[in-house]
């Protein structure tokens, strides 16, 4: 069985993982324009080498990021996702006026 | 008198354990028995799903746990088991996993979570255990056989920490697999709630060749 080294539960099979896509920097929402926002949601690069993606281990409900090489299908490292994100994102819904609130 | 049923209350575990004798713990019933003498030689399971445990996660979460008198596990994936018998088990860098005592019956963990904001305030979030786990009790010198027969982790003493835990598959079921070598010694295994009557099956049948028998909560509370 394939082998998957996991950041947090040490080396475990692969059958104990779920693939959740891949990393890639996410626009401002408030700021991109609507294809910036598609292309971000809908559009995956795939390349043929390097790749960066999300992984799940099941048991432990553990987000974390492996690098592979998708040619190969060699896992080259995995660490856990705050490497890379150190900060936390808020979605602030905008202000919206209703009818109600604002009777004219 | 009346004898204890689970029907007595509104908390029931999955397993009914039809013909046992039932001990009273207040909120809910655990077996006693299952005969009339019961002793752990090669192997034994237990149901403690009705036992008190209790989740908590977040910046403030070891802080709490400090506060209430814990020693906290220094890495992920350990336990540590308190004086009062409280198995205080380590998930991951913030979150905790706090298994009501025997000796008291876990009342103080149920009086500990009555307590705590379930909303995340200040950093700290509760996680309601009760209802979403299982909890079965693994014991008997041969345990570690049983448990090479359904998970892939190694969790013989030669390669297993004593104070470990594995999140990992058992029986083809997710589970928390906490390795309490105190007294005795025994696995406590976490596990999704509707498996339980399935894991419970597989697990007798993987003691089977070992002669294990389900025991009640008497013959758990000697061996620790």
């Amino acid at each position: 069985m394939k082998i998957m080294p996991c950041p947090l539960n040490g080396p475990r099979n692969i059958t104990e993982f779920t693939y959740g896509g891949e990393v890639s920097a996410m626009p401002d929402p408030a700021a991109c324009t609507d294809a910036e926002w598609a292309n971000y949601v809908f559009n995956k690069s795939n390349p043929a080498g390097f790749v960066r993606e999300w992984w799940l281990h099941n048991a432990s409900s553990y987000w974390f990021i492996a690098e592979r090489d998708a040619v190969t299908d060699i896992i080259l490292r995995t660490y856990d996702p705050s490497e890379i994100f150190r900060t936390r994102v808020d979605f602030a819904a905008p202000r919206t006026t209703s009818s109600q609130e604002n009777p004219a | 008198m009346t004898a204890t049923s689970p029907a007595r209350h509104r908390e029931r575990a999955p397993l009914d354990h039809a013909g046992a004798s039932f001990l009273d713990i207040g909120h809910a019933v655990l077996v006693d028995r299952y005969r009339e003498t019961e002793s752990i030689d090669a192997c034994a399971l237990a149901d403690l799903t009705n036992l008190p445990r209790l989740g908590l996660r977040g910046r403030a979460a070891a802080e709490r746990l400090i506060a209430e008198g814990f020693r906290l596990p220094e890495a992920p994936n350990r336990l540590v088991r308190a004086a009062s018998g409280e198995a205080l088990l380590r998930l991951s860098q913030s979150e905790y996993l706090l298994l009501g005592s025997p000796a008291d019956k876990g009342a103080s963990v149920r009086a500990l979570e009555s307590g705590l904001p379930n909303a995340g305030e200040n950093g700290l979030y509760t996680l309601p255990r009760q209802d979403s786990h299982a909890w079965f009790w693994l014991g008997g010198p041969r345990r570690f056989e049983v448990m090479a027969k359904l998970c892939g982790v190694d969790l013989s003493p030669a390669a297993f920490a004593g104070d470990g835990v594995a999140q990992t598959s058992v029986a083809r079921i997710n589970a928390i697999v906490a390795n309490d070598d105190q007294g005795s010694g025994a696995f406590h295994l976490l596990f999704d709630r509707p498996s339980a009557v399935y894991f419970w099956d597989a697990l007798l049948d993987a003691m089977q060749e070992f002669g294990g028998k389900p025991v009640g909560f008497t013959a758990v509370t000697k061996g620790i």
